[in-house]
């Protein structure tokens, strides 16, 4: 692993680990504190075979629930936004290996504002596309096979007419990341960035597709060996020990998350070309303009 | 019947509290009893007055409960064969699956079975609950009824020919009253007077003919395009009590029903493209004229319904001597094994528990999804279940819904209880035997589970049950409740908690032999409740029985609370002492002794007194049993021993679901550990950070 590599896997996995404890110790906390705190093994019993403990705590628990989740909701918007900082120092980190801590933190707050615009636009595009594409999809879907006796046809017809949308929603993912990317290596406005990207997009899509596939079936081995893991190590027995490999697995996948994701940026800011004055060779992607190990 | 009432339970289960919401959604009316708008006290539309439910009074059966039923209804030795037919039905009907209409005529054969001579019969058309926008059912304001919605197209059955052969060829309809006691808006109950009285012993034979106009489905019963699911669909007798009076009531939105068991033989008349799926045995079956027509013929029940639909897929089995015959859509091939699976475990288990299921066959109706209204319903050997195709692949909800169903051939079918007067005794008691069937399918986490998370049907029902009418009385009649989420809370889920308190305090074994002795001993008869808790008290004792009848009877209560735990280092003997030998001083030792005195105070709140466990739980991690025979209102526990006194459960076992609030039954001397919470918390919010994040 490559020192800037490093540097932006540890700046993004510190960020949300510490984002994560805002939003999820108080409602954890809140949870706890509806009856687990005066259980003889605490909030082990809540987990116990059958779930009575853990039904009467949220019966019992629901308006105070309802407005700790609201909470850390909000909470969740207002670190969500704040993840575009470490993101766009990450990037900066990968697009330019050799900066020091000083360079690479101007250079963020260099491209911070035209990295939020990009961030914000693509979320909101991708919520909308979501929305509307998915849900006339579907309803499309529904009407095409709604004479069909089967009744898993209308159903999974609808998910079928879905599709296209989703896909188109996860084009907008990738054009905002390639943006991401762009400011990093190059800054600029926001949406030249973006404009660049869906061309970026078009003109190498395969290894923008490759790189994009490699993060999310990677992630999601890491996510689902997780819980295989955490299942086996069964925290619903007593021990702190079971605990704390526990907080040792999520934490790890955790960790490999954010690092198979920075391993894509770099791959996204490794294929955009330099610009002029530097080298010439716009499809190098041998990781030395990006940071990550080829 | 669990209909939507039961989707909104189960559904709730996958989300924990979704259940609860959806029944404190539920339209509610105003104050139990007299209902602005909704009619009469339930009571009042009886023959006669029903007394206070407390444990006697009822006219049921005739009798207070005999002295003594036995162990020989331990085991199906004891069954009876057949039923004491009163009224049998031979019908014929066409259905017009156009019109959505039923034109039949037949006959029924009744007995007057009482001790007094009739000069009126009571007939129940609940087909006119749907007539018009001002019934009972429909002026309600919860006019849907359990299953959610209110009639789209009205349904009623009119009535040409009603005569007694015996006592004259003239048509005794028009004579009717022709509106339900003194409601004028309501045709659901009516009374035909008749030219003379039918005598003690005497059998008239009542000739009929009649067109049945079906709604859109509205409890369960009408059509939805071209399914038809046909209940109550015809001019049914009400139920004739010993003492020569009829348990008659018009149709309440949150009532069902009472009858007579007889014999049904009826002839069935659709469209040859429809399958068709009905009580009883399938005798006859031709086609003709481009019209299907089936003979079914059922024994020993006491009503009659039917489903009629050409899209209909069968799959049949038999289970130990049972055939079984599920109807259900094209594309519902795993609700169909879980229909299977449950009701193949279903008749087992009630079977061993309630005393072997007597019939010959079972339909198993999985409605289409368009006509969810249809679902959850039981007829005699003829039950709906229902819920999405994809359902039966992630959860076990159809099976439950299924064996539900199922367990109403018990309690509703084999035991006729009044459904009007007790609800409680069929739905209540179904859902006791649900719990308990799923629970021996499924085990924990029969209701809900997730990896580290298993949450069991009954730990649901308990919260709905606390949380709702905690108070309030169980065994009322159905109109007396003041809404269906209360009718959810407490005749569904506080019996199911009740009974489940008993089984777990008292002792599972004794209780379910209860159960299977009251089952088998009121097979094909009409116990009231009295009947139920004798049978508790002969079989379990006083305690018990005392217990069931305050927590039914009573709206009876219980709420233990652990309010605190204190530990002291024991001192030595020390101090002025005056004995028969004078004073004496003894000092303080150097060092005292190395051990500690603990107390833990614990209360019971509200009037259910029951036994219990406290656990008291040392620093060295060892613990200690006390029973507390929950007499008092509060209770000290004293202890000393070499190690801390640091914690204290009342009830570690969760025997009394019953408790109203389980998070104050612990105390601790220190907070709690809320580690795996805070990790759980943790890795949920990075993962979702990093998918809403950049």
């Amino acid at each position: 692993m490559s020192a800037p590599y490093r540097k932006a896997v540890l700046v993004v996995f510190a960020y949300r680990l510490a984002a994560g404890l805002v939003v999820g110790y108080p409602m954890a906390r809140a949870f706890g504190a509806l009856g687990a705190t005066s259980l003889p093994d605490g909030d082990l019993e809540l987990f116990a075979p059958r779930g009575f403990r853990l039904m009467e705590t949220l019966r019992l628990g629901a308006r105070p629930l309802v407005a700790a989740v609201e909470s850390g909701l909000l909470a969740s918007v207002v670190v969500g936004v704040g993840a575009v900082v470490p993101l766009v120092f990450a990037l900066s980190a990968l697009a330019a290996p050799d900066a020091d801590a000083r360079s690479t933190a101007s250079r963020t707050a260099d491209r911070l504002s035209a990295s939020l615009l990009v961030s914000g636009l693509g979320l909101v595009l991708k919520a909308a596309l979501v929305a509307l594409l998915s849900g006339f999809g579907f309803a499309a879907g529904l009407a095409a096979f709604g004479s069909f006796h089967d009744e898993r046809v209308p159903d999974l017809g609808g998910v079928l007419f879905a599709a296209p949308g989703l896909v188109l929603v996860t084009g907008v993912g990738l054009a905002t990341d390639l943006a991401l990317a762009i400011l990093a290596r190059l800054g600029g406005a926001a949406l030249g960035a973006l404009s660049r990207a869906v061309s970026l997009l078009r003109s190498r899509p395969g290894a923008v597709l490759r790189a994009f596939t490699e993060n999310v079936v990677g992630a999601s081995l890491l996510v689902v060996s997780a819980a295989w893991l955490t299942g086996a190590i069964d925290v619903s027995r007593p021990g702190g020990l079971r605990i704390f490999a526990v907080v040792l697995v999520h934490q790890t996948a955790v960790f490999g998350v954010v690092a198979l994701r920075m391993r894509y940026f770099g791959a996204l800011v490794a294929l955009v070309p330099e610009p002029p004055g530097e080298s010439a060779d716009p499809g190098d992607l041998s990781g030395r303009a990006s940071g990550v190990p080829g | 019947m669990r209909g939507n009432r039961a989707l909104d339970l189960l559904k709730g289960l996958a989300v924990c509290t979704l259940g609860a919401v959806a029944l404190a959604l539920a339209p509610g009316v105003g104050a139990r009893g007299a209902e602005p708008g909704t009619g009469a006290p339930a009571t009042a539309t009886h023959a006669e007055p029903v007394p206070n439910p407390l444990l006697g009074g009822q006219t049921l059966l005739g009798s207070e409960p005999p002295d003594h039923v036995g162990e020989a209804f331990d085991s199906d030795a004891s069954l009876p064969a057949h039923a004491k037919p009163v009224a049998s039905y031979t019908l014929s009907a066409r259905l017009d699956a156009e019109r959505h209409t039923v034109d039949g005529h037949g006959t029924i054969v009744f007995e007057n079975v009482s001790a007094r001579p009739l000069s009126e019969l009571f007939v129940h058309a609940y087909l006119n609950a749907f007539k018009n926008s001002r019934t009972l059912f429909l002026r309600s304001p919860f006019a849907a009824g359990r299953s959610g919605r209110g009639a789209e197209h009205w349904g009623y059955l009119d009535v040409t020919r009603f005569s007694v052969r015996e006592l004259s060829r003239e048509n005794l309809w028009p004579a009717r009253g022709s509106k339900t006691g003194e409601d004028p808006d309501d045709e659901t109950d009516v009374r035909v007077p008749l030219p003379r009285p039918i005598a003690p012993g005497e059998t008239v034979s009542i000739d009929l003919e009649w067109t049945s106009q079906l709604p859109e489905i509205v409890e369960r019963t009408g059509y939805e395009k071209d399914f038809h699911l046909v209940g109550q669909w015809f001019p049914k007798l009400a139920k004739l009590s010993p003492d020569g009076t009829f348990v008659h009531f018009p149709f309440h939105a949150q009532s069902e029903f009472f009858a007579d068991y007889g014999s049904y033989d009826v002839s069935l008349d659709v469209p040859a493209a429809h399958v068709v799926g009905a009580t009883g045995v399938l005798v006859e079956e031709k086609v003709e004229g481009g019209r299907r027509k089936v003979r079914y013929h059922a024994d020993d029940v006491h009503d009659f319904a039917w489903t009629s639909w050409p899209d209909f897929l069968e799959r049949r089995a038999t289970v130990d001597g049972v055939a079984v015959r599920i109807l259900y859509p094209p594309g519902n091939e795993t609700n169909a094994d879980a229909n299977l699976r449950a009701v193949t475990h279903g008749l087992r288990f009630f079977g061993r528990a309630y005393g072997r299921y007597p019939y010959p066959v079972l339909t198993v109706v999985h409605p289409p999804s368009y006509a969810e209204a249809a679902t959850g319903m039981e007829y005699p050997t003829f039950i709906t279940t229902g819920f999405p195709w994809w359902v039966g692949i992630v959860s076990s909800f159809t099976e439950r819904v299924a064996i539900h169903e199922l367990g109403h051939q018990w309690f509703y079918g084999l035991v006729g209880t009044d459904e009007h007067a007790f609800p409680f005794l069929d739905e209540g008691l179904t859902t006791f035997a649900e719990s308990s069937a799923m629970e021996a399918l499924l085990g924990p986490g029969n209701g809900f589970r997730a990896p580290g998370l298993d949450v069991d049907g009954r730990a649901h029902l308990r919260g709905l049950a606390a949380s709702a009418g905690h108070d309030d009385v169980v065994a009322r009649p159905a109109p007396e409740f003041s809404s269906f989420h209360e009718i959810g809370a407490l005749v569904y889920a506080r019996t199911d908690t009740i009974l489940a308190t008993v089984a777990r305090v008292y002792g599972a074994p004794l209780l379910d032999r209860a159960l299977g002795r009251y089952a088998r001993r009121y097979r094909f008869e009409h116990p009231g409740p009295k009947h139920l808790v004798a049978v508790v008290r002969e079989v379990m004792g006083d305690e018990p029985a005392d217990f069931l009848a305050r927590a039914l009877f009573e709206g009876g209560t219980v709420d233990f609370v652990a309010d605190s735990v204190t530990s002291l280092r024991a001192r030595a003997k020390a101090g002025v002492f005056d004995g028969p030998s004078g004073r004496t001083t003894e000092p303080a030792p150097a060092k005292e002794p190395d051990r500690y005195i603990g107390r833990v105070l614990v209360y019971r709140h509200g009037t259910l007194r029951v036994p219990v466990d406290v656990e008291l739980r040392f620093e060295d991690g060892s613990r200690e049993r006390r029973r507390w025979d929950g007499m008092e209102r509060f209770r000290s526990f004293e202890c000393e021993g070499p190690s801390r006194l640091v914690a204290a459960v009342v009830d570690p076992d969760l025997a009394v679901l019953l408790d109203d609030d389980l998070s104050n039954n612990a105390v601790r001397s220190g907070p709690g550990s809320t580690a795996r919470l805070v990790e759980r918390a943790l890795y949920a919010s990075e993962l979702a950070l990093g998918s809403l994040g950049p």
